[in-house]
């Protein structure tokens, strides 16, 4: 029992301690014309998903939850953030080249349909970014004429 | 005199068949088709991808994931979409040095890619892309 309330306190301190370091969040910035949703027109149901189930990774419009404000969890939330914009930011969608922009909308498509994103984890904590059949054939169907759109 | 042309006849339809089946096995050909409609790869390229990239991503690669990735046999014949999403990808992963996998160069120092093969299979694939938008 005396263990246990070692064990606790060390923790709690070192917690504590943890607070000190820098969460390393990726910034935050206000929608810029590069963004995919200010530049181009894209179907209200799309934003909706997007915004709903990818924004909090791939945009540099993240609604950081509270525990992305605690160290150690802020970390890894801010690793997720940063290694997705690094894949693909909606918020840089206007600086891409037609090319990426292929790369891209390929890539979303195959990691939407294989149900590979979200990420599981993402799901765990936001339930609701999980997305139903409708919503991978709205996305899939997007990518599709958008594609089509550049190769035309 | 009739023996000697029924067997004119009888060995001129032998070669019509055999001429008829190879133009139609030219035909039914996947590869050459497959050529017809994409870009082909140049010698150097393909020495390069032979040598660096082919053990993983061919039939004879072991991983999976490599396979299902990118297969460069394959690469010519997928839909224009497709081939310029994985010249995409290749570039990306030249540029910044996820490929070949620091695993694989462990263990197989010769996977290694100069600075020059990098760049050459960059640049070409640039083009290939960049073709296949025009």
């Amino acid at each position: 029992m005396k263990a246990v309330k070692i064990i606790s306190a060390v923790l709690i301190i070192i917690l504590i301690i943890l607070q000190f370091f820098p969460k390393r969040l990726p910034e935050n910035l206000p929608l810029g014309p590069s963004d995919l949703i200010s530049g181009e027109s894209v179907p209200g149901e799309v934003v909706e998903i997007l915004r709903n189930s990818c924004f909090d990774c791939h945009s540099n419009q993240v609604h950081y939850p509270w525990y992305s404000y605690v160290v150690p969890t802020a970390w890894l939330v801010g690793k997720d953030v940063r290694e997705g914009r690094g894949e693909l930011n909606f918020s840089e969608w206007g600086d891409y080249s037609l090319r990426n922009l292929i790369g891209r909308l390929d890539a979303i498509k195959e990691e939407v349909s294989s149900g590979a994103m979200p990420l599981p984890a993402y799901i765990f904590m936001h339930p609701k970014a999980k997305l139903d059949e409708e919503q991978v054939s709205i996305i899939v169907k997007w990518t599709d004429d958008y594609i089509e759109k550049i190769l035309e | 005199m009739a023996m000697k042309i029924m067997c004119i006849i009888i060995a001129a339809a032998g070669v019509s068949l055999l001429l008829l089946g190879v133009m139609a096995g030219k035909q039914n050909d996947p590869y050459t088709s497959l050529q017809e409609q994409a870009f082909t790869y140049p010698e150097n390229i393909k020495a390069i991808i032979d040598n660096k990239c082919y053990v993983c991503h061919s039939l004879k690669g072991e991983s999976e994931d490599a396979r299902d990735v990118l297969m460069w046999d394959d690469l010519p014949g997928l839909s224009k979409a497709r081939q310029i999403a994985s010249l995409d990808a290749v570039i990306e992963v030249l540029d910044n040095g996820m490929m070949p996998p620091q695993m694989v160069v462990k263990d197989n120092p010769d996977a290694q890619l100069t600075d020059e093969e990098r760049s050459l299979l960059r640049d070409w694939a640039e083009t290939a892309a960049d073709n296949l938008l025009k």
